[in-house]
């Protein structure tokens, strides 16, 4: 059994107190780094540790901090990417529910190392919940001196601010979610400017997802050196969340340092497929990366390692799906889901969704035509890489990775004009 | 200043310059619907991508600062690739209703669908089907056309700075609207016609007059207020179809208002006689311009010392410079002044800076220059300072007192050159019917000073003649061997006898004017 950091106190329901986070040890790293650590070593830290986003692609934490300009006239801001909306993923709702003063501890470290001292938690709309959770935790450590003005007579100041979305995907996408949090439309923007550079409010700002801000005071207690030397190598770091949902035995929330095997995590620690069946597919990071086959899951789940397989670690949202699963429909779930949360700024991505969505309908219910298949796998072509955001790819590679690897249940719908799975 | 490579041709620009502006400026296209120069870069409709050597993406060239050094390629088989699919996009939803379009024949998604596109549909679902909209004024939204470059809606946002229109749902039902309750006011509606790159937005006010290719065009100036913006005057078959803007960099005027664009109505319907009348007792008899000018030559030199002329800011200045030549220069007269109307509202501008006048004349510098102050006359003739008067109007708005009427009854003779008659029915003793500002050519000068020409577009009707014609006529009969003989002679002549036109010829003038020196 690994060591457990975020779901150590799944048990204990009073986890998300400032009493019972005390009592843990919770804010004392916070403490002895406001006092022993300039935002440079934090960095300088950070950067050692190996920590990449939790976000979905991965990027260096330290290394995106860097880029926030030292000396700046205008604020900087932190902002907590709570928007956690990508299918199959619900890690950060546990964290935000459960380990909410871990998270703002986390801020605060991460807050302080860029010189922020206005910070925001975007927080999903439908997570209210976790919206009342977070502002009473803030309310007890701004109470206890832990945040708010000159904490702990350090001269440091933080505010925290609770923003809530209104339930669109696309506000997770990080500069979507700051022209949300200006109050305009979710419309992600042209890069460059990156965030770092003009961000907020046209001010300097890091978007870092919850999971990677609770890594702080991980890193920050352990060294970055012990920190390091959990995962599968030095590319890939620490503890890491996975969901597992699908068709497991055991679905839910499993925590196991970065790398831990998928085949493993499947039929060892989910208690493999349901009622005894055979697996089909494995979507390992979240709806937007590419599906994998039953005999490719033998693959350690880390950034690199599920890149070499031709897939992406992503949000670490395992989907599993078993022999009985129409792989069509599985796809032409998808395909709705992407088409209903484009944000419908770019054309390719706000035609091509739907149109994708349309062609697969009438191929699930049998109405397809042989040359639809080349057609979407044009229509992923020309959305891929040609759209602002990532959404776009995030549509069109789940699209072009079915029709690969399970091309032959496609070509059955058609020429049986039905589907095979229904009854 | 960085110089980059485009297909080849080295190009140097202004820094900040994007890769797209520098194409455009080299007489490179790369098709593009979101960018527009006076807008802000959004980047969203993804047809302008181009390759750049080192980014193994495609890149927005509207959005691609051009640097030194770059190498860019617009003729690829993968920027091919893309055009073509985006134009596939943009289509698959499009009804293809051209037959029907006003914008046909100047619609950027016929053209870069004949350059870049395919001939077919690979979509065999149902389209979206959207019902057209009145967005209230003239404006139609022919939903189904929009390719939602979202031009429009930062157009309200950045030039009118009030955001009347919007996008309204998301993704593929993302769609062009006004707030409920709200019809889109500010005199600014025509402009989103005009910046739609498709038929999207339609003008009611020429909604299948005429097909756009059948259409002549004349570079014109709006007489609609002192702002002066060049214009194009689109016509065929002696009518005036439409007025679009034509953009001058020089006045700063990025745009027309609505006043301007429909102002062409207000001369469509003129009243005005087929030839000069003269009013023998009581009746008014009409005469041949020879017969008019005959009478005028011999009547005018004949005691001047009471005589005064009235320029007007609605005559061009080579006008007005002949109302000074022949009755200061020749005749000796005292008393000059012009006609403008007063001006009753502030200026309105909007957030770009562009601005409508309060002044509602277009000429009222220009006659001021050529002719001093604006002085009130109707008290000189009151006074008896003034007992004979010849005048020349142009405003088709002019409305005259029933007081002021009582005034010019008392004068012993007047001349009237204006474009229609009625005003002047009971006071002129003759009328002579001149060209309204469609049908003749000159130049005005705006309310900053910029020196403005403006083409003629249509024939006067018969029996009507230019205004500037008329006075060179009269002055020729009066001082033979003047030279002149056109309005571009006229001009040129102004500019040798006036400081402030030194540096002004008519040739030199081109298509944006030429500022008027200060003193
Ligand atoms: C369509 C889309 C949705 C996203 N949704 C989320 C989300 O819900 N939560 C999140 O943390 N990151 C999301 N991201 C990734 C963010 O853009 C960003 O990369 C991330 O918040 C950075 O945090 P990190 O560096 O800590 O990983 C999304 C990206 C895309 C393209
Ligand atoms: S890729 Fe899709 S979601 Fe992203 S900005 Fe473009 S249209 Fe919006
Ligand atoms: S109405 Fe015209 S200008 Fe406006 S978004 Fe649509 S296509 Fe563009
Ligand atoms: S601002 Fe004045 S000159 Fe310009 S279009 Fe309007 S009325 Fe004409
Ligand atoms: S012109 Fe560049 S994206 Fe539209």
């Amino acid at each position: 059994m690994s060591e457990k950091y975020f779901l150590k106190h799944i048990d204990r329901p009073e986890s998300n107190t400032l009493a019972f986070y005390l009592q843990q040890g919770g804010y004392r790293t916070w403490k002895r780094v406001l006092q022993e650590k300039s935002p440079e070593q934090i960095i300088e830290e950070v950067k050692r540790s190996g920590l990449r986003g939790r976000g979905g692609a991965g990027f260096p934490t330290g290394l995106k901090w860097s880029f926030v300009p030292r000396q700046s006239a205008s604020p900087k801001y932190l902002v907590c990417n709570a928007d956690e909306s990508e299918p199959g993923t619900f890690k950060d709702r546990y964290l935000i529910e459960r380990e909410p003063h871990l998270l703002l501890e986390g801020m605060a470290m991460a807050a302080y190392a860029i010189d922020s001292r206005q910070a925001f938690i975007y927080i999903r709309g439908e997570f209210a919940y976790g919206a009342q959770t977070l502002e009473r935790a803030i309310h007890e450590a701004t109470e206890a001196g832990l945040l708010g003005k000159n904490i702990q007579a350090s001269g440091y100041d933080l505010q925290i601010t609770v923003h809530r979305g209104a339930g669109a995907y696309i506000c997770g996408e990080e500069t979507g979610l700051l022209e949300s949090l200006e109050g305009k439309r979710g419309w992600p923007r042209l890069k460059p400017p990156f965030p770092a550079t003009k961000g907020a409010f046209g001010c300097p700002t890091v978007v870092n997802n919850v999971e990677t801000l609770v890594n702080l005071p991980v890193i920050l207690s352990l060294g970055a050196d012990r920190y390091a030397a959990i995962g599968s190598n030095e590319k890939n770091t620490g503890p890491k969340l996975y969901c597992l949902s699908g068709h497991v035995n055991r679905p839910g929330l499993y925590e196991f340092p970065l790398g831990k095997n998928l085949q493993e995590l499947i039929y060892q620690e989910a208690g493999g497929i349901r009622k005894g069946k055979k697996l089909k597919a494995v979507i390992p990071g979240g709806s937007s990366v590419p599906v994998l086959r039953a005999d490719e899951i033998d693959v350690a789940m880390d950034f690199d390692a599920l890149v070499s397989r031709g897939s992406m670690l992503g949000s670490a949202g395992v989907i599993v799906m078993d022999e009985d699963t129409c792989m069509v429909k599985a796809l032409l779930n998808l395909a709705t889901f992407y088409s209903h949360e484009s944000c419908g700024q770019c054309t390719p991505c706000r035609e091509g969704t739907m149109w994708m969505k349309k062609i697969l309908s009438r191929i699930e219910h049998g109405q397809g035509r042989p040359e639809d298949l080349p057609l979407l796998e044009d229509i992923a072509r020309h959305i891929q890489g040609r759209t602002i955001c990532p959404l776009g790819d995030a549509a069109a590679m789940p699209a072009a990775s079915f029709l690969k690897q399970f091309r032959q249940e496609f070509i059955e719908h058609i020429e049986q004009k039905k589907c095979p799975h229904s009854k | 200043m960085p110089t980059l490579k485009i297909d080849d041709k080295e190009i140097t620009v202004e820094p900040g310059a994007s890769v797209l502006q520098a194409a455009l400026a080299n007489g490179i296209e790369i098709p593009h619907y979101c960018w527009h120069p006076a807008l802000s870069v959004a980047g969203s409709c993804r047809l302008c991508l181009v390759e750049i050597e080192g980014s193994p993406k495609l890149q927005l060239s509207c959005a691609t600062e051009a640097r030194d050094g770059m190498i860019v390629r617009t003729q690829t088989e993968s920027v091919k690739d893309a055009r073509k699919s985006m134009l596939e996009f943009f289509l698959i939803n499009h009804p293809l209703d051209c037959p029907i379009c006003d914008k046909a024949g100047e619609c950027l998604l016929q053209d870069y669908t004949w350059k870049y596109g395919t001939s077919h549909s690979r979509m065999v679902e149902d389209k979206r089907e959207r019902p057209t909209k009145d967005l209230g004024g003239n404006i139609l939204l022919y939903r189904n056309r929009c390719v939602l470059c979202s031009r429009c809606v930062r157009f309200y946002q950045e030039v009118v700075g009030d955001p009347y229109l919007f996008i309204e749902h998301r993704g593929y039902h993302s769609d062009i609207s006004i707030f409920p309750g709200k019809g889109l006011t500010h005199k600014m509606t025509g402009n989103i016609v005009e910046i739609c790159p498709v038929g999207c937005l339609i003008d009611k006010d020429f909604l299948f007059h005429a097909r756009v290719w059948n259409l002549q065009r004349s570079k014109s100036v709006c007489p609609g207020c002192s702002s002066g913006c060049t214009i194009y005057l689109e016509h065929k078959d002696r009518r005036v179809f439409r007025i679009r803007n034509r953009e001058n960099p020089a006045i700063g005027q990025q745009w027309i208002c609505d006043d301007g664009r429909y102002l062409y109505h207000r001369y469509e319907n003129l009243n005005r006689p087929e030839s000069p009348w003269t009013r023998q007792a009581g009746e008014l008899k009409p005469q041949t311009w020879e017969q008019a000018m005959i009478y005028a030559v011999e009547a005018l030199q004949k005691n001047p010392g009471r005589l005064a002329a009235i320029g007007s800011a609605f005559a061009s200045c080579e006008e007005n410079y002949l109302m000074r030549k022949i009755f200061r220069q020749i005749l000796g007269c005292e008393y000059l002044s012009f006609y403008a109307p007063a001006i009753e509202e502030a200026d309105t501008v909007y957030r770009s800076g562009f601005t409508i006048r309060g002044d509602k004349s277009p000429n009222r510098k220009g006659a001021g220059l050529l002719l001093g102050d604006q002085t009130d006359f109707y008290q000189a003739i009151e006074s008896g300072r003034i007992t004979r008067l010849f005048l020349i109007n142009g405003d088709p708005l002019l409305h005259l007192t029933l007081e002021q009427k009582r005034i010019l009854a008392k004068l012993q003779e007047l001349w009237v050159l204006d474009i229609q008659s009625p005003e002047w029915d009971s006071v002129a003793a003759h009328f002579w019917p001149i060209a309204c500002f469609t049908e003749t050519q000159g130049t005005f000068v705006n309310a900053v000073g910029q020196v403005q020409r403006f083409q003629r577009a249509l024939q006067p009707p018969q029996g009507v003649r230019p205004g500037w014609e008329v006075l060179l006529d009269l002055l020729a009969r009066l001082a033979p061997g003047a030279g002149m003989l056109s309005a571009a002679d006229v001009l040129d002549a102004l500019a040798m006898e006036e400081p402030a036109w030194r540096s002004i010829s008519y040739f030199k003038l081109g298509d944006q004017g030429l500022p008027i020196e200060s003193r």
